[in-house]
């Protein structure tokens, strides 16, 4: 974390001169030199970044150049957008993915699942910038049906503003997640096939069938808990590259989200809300990280077990 | 009793005189506001967004005239002493009435620290209260074009509300990290009022029942939201979901002009990008010539003119959109003159002569600085075609492409050998553009002469137009400061950019030379 602090200050700390985008053209020497001085550019590198992290650990990130308000707000404004997106897209990820991911597993000839498989293909090789664009085309452009921009109607429910109470919030949601999953959804179908086509020549499947089990408790009390842990692992570990995409899908569909806030702070070059979020976003990495840590402590048995065994060895 | 009935005529009234109900006006334009405060930031586009929120005491007609706003007259009692009669019977949007001592506290808000507006208003040395509906504008030196030239820029807020709301200072939040009531409010004399204010950026207006003017428009509100991807900005034209967009790129001109139900608003921005020479440096740190500085000849800077055929990279790179002329202002500003639209002939036979008359028959290596995202996203394929116009000559170009943040800090440090760089005139007027990048640099003169040419004859011409109360004469003086740059290429301009909006054929929009989209002019069918 402490890293990626140093690395976020180093490198805006070059990425260009705010006083100029700020102070306007017409603005004298002198001007700009005041307006240096009130933000604090003028202090040696060494002391600004002591500040930068003095505050960061009280949850204060500094005031926005642009906006001129402090961090926190904009982020707490633009969070509920983000995480509504993610969360939305992850559901639709894993439904979606292991679902027909064991359709596809388990009738491998079927002409469905050649187009599914095919279909995958798609979403796993366009960029998220094409597939939004395809997307909002389709259906916004030609088709009328959805809204290629924005979030529609929020309501606020406290300090949390929420796009699932009104039509329009939801209308709008569709396409953003949509766009977002895609990768994800391919990803998750794929590797879910692969696992439990696997799983299915395993021995012990053979003994449950052979034990009169119905296909049903075979293929999903056996066959599918045995495929989730590849599945959780690689899910996990892409939430990072959700993130990533996140940025270009907030942008693509102008989602008033945490990434778009930093797409549009980079162009302005408002360094304080760009140190923020990358921080920001290396803190969620960290977290994500520990759960899916602890979440194969549960699902995994054998995991338990070695541990049991290696503590009665030691 | 009588109350209902009159509430019931009332509302009768009002749904017969804005036949066709609630017509709503969606905008999307590719940044959003930075502040609803307008003193708390100079940012071009928010002042263009709040224009129609808040009012000053002049403003432009269609075709760029001045005309009166929260002033109905103006005069220059003395060469230094404007005096304002104000408009009476305004009204500000929570009801309070417009007087003098809104201006006079405006012009106090605007030049306080913490205001970002304050370099604007630099040439006023004091605003006066005559009575209620007079006030006096004092400035340091004669200034003949103050109200078209400077007061315009300044937007007049209403002091009892800033008072009761705590926002008698624009927020300094750089400093003290809050923000203030004016930051998320607005209470202004125009046309709209700003009816909500959301994290996505999007302004909610809704139509001023009580405003001063006659409405041309007939808009019951108006929603502006940013979109700063083009390419969802015009899909979310092409799908009806907003009526307008600033700007439409380059790329999409065709798209929008095969829908039947879409328009292109195209017109001269009031801008020209140019070329600009680091003529300060004693040897170019990016090139192989040492010991000298090849931009100090004018033979090489007159070579470099005649390189470059602004012609064919209007119709090879901009696809047609741009003017090429030869002067640091556009046609559209007060100081122009018709012999500026002619430029250098393309000869590169000339030009090799003059750069082997200077001393370089083999050309030289110098680096252009390039703000990619800049000059409206253009930026790459017109550096990229200035490489190879120059490559006929031998001057091999190495174009430094950055972000446009980092390349404004480079310029204004004037840490560059060459950059290409564009400039508005958005007083419409010359004399801001020549004191600013013609002038020589120095302590808080010719601040933005980046390339630092520098002339005495031009420097006291560019003096003696700014105190000059007869404007015939002044305009002459300025005219005789642009040839002579022009002459000496100081910077080598190269042409005026076109701005591009895409409006659905339901909303008539004006489009003006300043990119200032005023609501006041639009009608919706």
């Amino acid at each position: 974390m402490l890293v990626v602090g140093i690395v976020a200050f180093g490198l805006f700390r070059y990425v260009g001169d705010p006083v100029m985008s700020m102070a306007g053209i017409e603005a004298t020497q002198q001007d700009r030199e005041e307006l240096r001085e009130r933000l604090g550019l003028n202090e040696s590198p060494l002391l600004q970044f002591g500040h930068f992290i003095k505050d960061a650990v009280r949850g204060e990130f500094g005031i926005s150049y642009r906006a001129a308000r402090p961090v926190s707000d904009l982020i707490a404004e633009r969070l509920p957008a983000t995480i509504e997106l993610v969360i939305v897209s992850s559901i639709l990820a894993l439904v979606l993915g292991v679902g027909l991911g064991i359709l596809v597993a388990l009738h491998p000839q079927s002409p469905f699942s050649r187009i599914i498989l095919s279909g995958s293909l798609i979403g796993n090789c366009l960029p998220t910038f094409v597939n939004g664009i395809l997307l909002i085309y389709l259906v916004s452009v030609t088709l009328h049906w959805l809204p290629s921009f924005g979030r529609g109607e929020v309501v606020a429910v406290g300090s949390w503003t929420t796009g699932f109470l009104t039509l329009s919030g939801l209308k709008s949601l569709i396409m953003p997640a949509l766009t977002l999953a895609l990768f994800q959804i391919t990803l998750v179908l794929r590797l879910v096939r692969a696992e439990m086509m696997e799983v299915l020549q395993a021995e012990f499947i053979r003994c449950a069938r052979a034990r009169g089990l119905s296909q049903r408790a075979v293929n999903f009390g056996h066959a599918l808990k045995n495929t989730l842990l590849p599945v959780i692992t690689i899910a996990g570990l892409n939430i990072g590259s959700v993130i990533a995409f996140s940025a270009i899908t907030e942008t693509v569909f102008q989602w008033p989200g945490l990434s778009l806030l930093f797409i549009d702070s980079v162009r302005f070059g408002d360094i304080p809300v760009m140190a923020s979020y990358l921080i920001l976003v290396a803190f969620v990495f960290v977290i994500i990280n520990l759960v899916v840590d602890l979440l194969y402590f549960i699902i995994d048995p054998r995991l338990r077990l070695r541990r049991s065994v290696a503590m009665t060895g030691g | 009793m009588k109350r209902q009935y009159l509430a019931l005529a009332v509302a009768v009234a009002t749904a017969f005189s804005t036949p066709g109900l609630a017509n709503t006006f969606r905008w999307a334009t590719s940044t959003g506001v930075a502040t609803m405060d307008p003193h708390a930031s100079g940012d071009t586009t928010t002042r263009n967004i709040m224009i129609n929120v808040y009012e000053g005491l002049v403003r432009l007609t269609e075709d760029s005239k001045i005309e009166g706003e929260l002033a109905v007259s103006w005069e220059a009692v003395e060469p230094t002493v404007w005096r304002f009669k104000l408009r009476p019977n305004v009204t500000f949007h929570d009801g309070s009435p417009f007087t003098a001592e809104d201006v006079i506290f405006s012009f106090k808000r605007a030049t306080m620290a913490s205001s970002d507006i304050r370099a604007k208003l630099r040439v006023i040395k004091e605003m006066r209260k005559i009575d209620d509906l007079t006030v006096e504008a004092v400035t340091h030196d004669p200034n003949p074009i103050l109200p078209k030239g400077v007061l315009i820029f300044m937007p007049v807020l209403s002091h009892v509300w800033a008072e009761k709301n705590n926002a008698a200072e624009p927020a300094d939040n750089r400093r003290t990290g809050k923000e203030n009531f004016a930051t998320r409010n607005a209470n202004g004399t125009g046309p709209f009022k700003v009816t909500g204010y959301g994290a996505d950026g999007r302004i909610d207006l809704a139509v001023f029942d009580k405003w001063w003017d006659k409405p041309q428009h007939n808009l019951t509100k108006a929603v502006i939201s940013p979109i700063s991807s083009d390419a969802t900005r015009v899909a979310a034209l092409l799908s009806g979901e907003v009526d307008l967009i600033t700007p439409l790129p380059g790329q999409d001109i065709p798209r929008v002009k095969s829908s039947d139900n879409l328009y292109i608003l195209s017109g001269p921005d009031a801008r020209v990008v140019f070329l600009g020479f680091g003529q300060w440096r004693p040897e170019l740190p990016s090139s192989n010539i040492k010991g000298k500085n090849p931009f100090k000849d004018v033979r090489v800077r007159t070579a470099f003119a005649h390189a470059i055929d602004a012609k064919l990279l209007r119709d090879k790179v901009l696809l047609g959109n741009g003017n090429p002329i030869f002067a640091m202002i556009p046609p559209v500003a007060d100081g122009w003159d018709e012999s500026f639209a002619e430029r250098p002939k393309p000869d590169v036979a000339m030009a090799k002569k003059l750069m082997a008359d200077a001393g370089y028959p083999d050309g030289f290596t110098v680096a252009l600085d390039c703000p990619s995202d800049g000059l409206q996203n253009m930026g790459e394929p017109i550096c990229v075609a200035l490489a190879g116009m120059l490559a006929r000559i031998g001057v091999k170009l190495d174009v430094l492409l950055q972000k446009q943040a980092a390349y404004a800090g480079k310029i204004g440090r004037r840490d560059t050998d060459f950059y290409i760089h564009s400039w508005g005139a958005t007083t419409f007027d010359a004399l801001a553009t020549m004191d600013l990048t013609m002038f020589s640099y120095g302590e808080g003169v010719g601040t933005w002469n980046v390339g630092s040419y520098s002339n005495p004859e031009v420097d006291s011409l560019i003096t003696g137009a700014a105190k000059e109360m007869n404007l015939d004469k002044r305009r002459a003086m300025m005219t005789k400061a642009l040839s002579i740059h022009r002459s000496e290429v100081g910077t080598l301009p190269l042409y005026q950019p076109v701005l591009t909006y895409a409006a659905s054929k339901k909303a008539r929009v004006v489009q003006r030379a300043d990119d200032a989209v005023q609501l006041r002019w639009v009608k919706m069918q």
